[in-house]
């Protein structure tokens, strides 16, 4: 989901956070539901019924919100014009691995 | 991004206990039997009989409550939760500014998280979807709901707002 996440930014426009640690979460949440899940299910919501929601795919990584208007409330892919959007639209394995180390 | 497990006096529920039915004496632990996430190894415990419920002991005032009702009830301040999950980036962005926030408005305002992966059911009940929400109980009633990661100062004039009580 890493390199996902880096050409989807790129093809969106959109910027990592400048907390790269909020990116590294994100990323392997998505990786983990990916793994469990066969999908990357979004991981900032509350689901009744995970494989209900992968299977009617609206919050597949990306999203029908990013894809219709780029909004994710994950803060993995932000706007220019964001408050928490950084510079980056690349982010290491090593930054991720380090990132999420303690959790 | 540092995530800080220590030193909160955030009451956090993080492990699902079908947990000490009256006739098991209450435990003392600093944390909840079997929880995970706090950086240590909790007991397991068998219970033979629910109802469901849970210890948890908050480490500040070593309280001890039933349920997340329980928690609700007993509490003298309006009590923040913050609904988050593991995996969820702004979620754990909020870690250390809920700590901030919950050290700054001791006075006014008790901070509580729960882990919706581990209490599906209370996030079940208080229709919870996007990842962070936080609801603001008063007289143990929702009474205000809003999303997504905010700053402590932001975080901290929404709740002045909407308790209307001025630091």
């Amino acid at each position: 989901m890493r390199k996902f996440s880096e050409q989807y930014a790129r093809r969106s426009g959109t910027y990592f956070c400048v907390d790269k640690g909020v990116t590294s979460v994100v990323i392997k949440g998505l990786a983990d539901h990916k793994d469990t899940l066969g999908a990357p299910l979004c991981p900032c919501r509350h689901y009744d019924d995970k494989p209900a929601e992968v299977a009617q795919g609206f919050w597949n990584c990306p999203c029908v919100p990013m894809r219709e208007r780029k909004e994710c409330h994950c803060m993995l892919f932000l706007t220019p014009e964001n408050d928490f959007a950084g510079q980056d639209q690349a982010i290491s394995f090593e930054e991720i691995k380090e990132s999420t180390s303690n959790m | 991004m540092a995530i800080s497990l220590s030193a909160s006096s955030i009451p956090r529920l993080s492990g699902e206990n079908p947990a000490a039915s009256s006739s098991m004496s209450p435990l003392r632990l600093r944390l909840p039997a079997g929880a995970r996430g706090f950086g240590g190894g909790g007991r397991r415990i068998s219970v033979n009989s629910k109802p469901r419920g849970f210890s948890l002991v908050v480490e500040a005032k070593k309280q001890t409550y039933n349920s997340f009702d329980d928690l609700l009830a007993k509490s003298e301040k309006p009590v923040l939760v913050d609904f988050y999950a593991t995996w969820c980036g702004p979620c754990q962005f909020m870690v250390p500014i809920l700590n901030e926030v919950s050290i700054r408005l001791n006075d006014t305002i008790q901070v509580v998280k729960i882990d919706t992966e581990k209490y599906p059911s209370i996030a079940d009940k208080y229709k919870i979807e996007a990842l962070p929400t936080f609801i603001i109980f008063k007289d143990g009633k929702p009474f205000e709901r809003f999303e997504g990661a905010l700053t402590a100062d932001q975080l901290i004039q929404r709740i002045e707002d909407s308790l209307k009580v001025k630091q």
